[in-house]
């Protein structure tokens, strides 16, 4: 049976306490600092990252970005009273692109 | 009663009663009871992992290895030393083996220590023997060198 302790990762270097665990398999893919698990099967380690914070931060991101198109988008209607102008769509794909722009960058610094 | 070390881990399995006793009575041996056999005291809470570079049982690992403990010591070249019940790395080792033949067995005074040297260099890692509780004289059905 697999024996599995508690672990980190720090820039590739995976410790369980203070103790650097070498050869390790790290199976996650992004490379931010995370805390996982180190799972030891016969001579195999391999080291998983517990990312339910990146899944929580990535979905905060995109309720918050559909919150401010959707803002964007009231508060043209409400001021013109018509289909938002050729000017307010621009500020509106502006912000937008902004908003994609800092979810990709979050996908890049996943755990 | 049957006694078996698989790299330096021991099992002693009573076949009759008052064996175990007759036994400990004459080596001096702290025996404790492990799932289906006996084994040496500082044994029986042996882990099941080891990680590289830090202790198993007192002594240095060099691999990163789970399963159990006498695979655990094998990995990591490590046995159990019953003179001063200690784990230890079966290279420091240096008890001449002392083992005498008989026709379909070999049999000593006492238990081999694991690691100990045969005159052509190699170590035993493993036994199998049976311990006779009225001649207080051990049996060896087989021995396995390494």
């Amino acid at each position: 049976m697999a024996k599995i302790l508690t672990a980190t990762c720090v820039d590739g270097v995976v410790k369980v306490g203070d103790h650097v665990i070498t050869p390790v398999v790290i199976l996650t893919q992004g490379t931010e600092s995370s805390g996982g698990l180190l799972i030891i099967d016969e001579d195999r380690a391999t080291y998983i990252a517990t990312n339910t914070t990146d899944i929580v931060e990535l979905l905060s991101s995109i309720q918050s970005v559909l919150g401010t198109i959707a803002s964007a988008l009231t508060t043209t209607v409400a001021a013109t009273g018509s289909a938002p102008a050729i000017a307010a769509v621009a500020i509106m794909v502006a912000t937008i692109n902004g908003a994609a722009t800092s979810l990709g960058t979050q996908k890049v610094n996943l755990k | 009663m049957k006694v078996r070390c698989s790299h330096g881990y021991f099992f002693f399995e009573e076949e009759s009663a008052g064996e175990l006793a007759r036994f400990t009575s004459r080596y001096g041996f702290e025996i404790v009871s492990v799932d289906n056999y006996w084994t040496f005291e500082e044994l029986a809470e042996a882990p099941r992992f080891s990680l590289k570079n830090l202790a198993y049982l007192g002594s240095p690992a060099i691999e990163t290895f789970e399963g159990n403990p006498w695979d655990v010591m094998r990995k990591n070249k490590l046995v159990f030393d019953f003179t001063d019940f200690t784990v230890k790395p079966i290279s420091t080792v240096v008890l001449p083996l002392k083992l005498d033949a008989a026709q379909y067995y070999s049999f000593s005074d006492g238990l081999i220590l694991p690691g100990s040297v045969a005159k052509d260099g190699t170590r035993v890692t493993d036994f199998t023997a049976q311990f006779n509780a009225d001649a207080l004289k051990v049996r060896y059905t087989e021995v396995i060198y390494g």
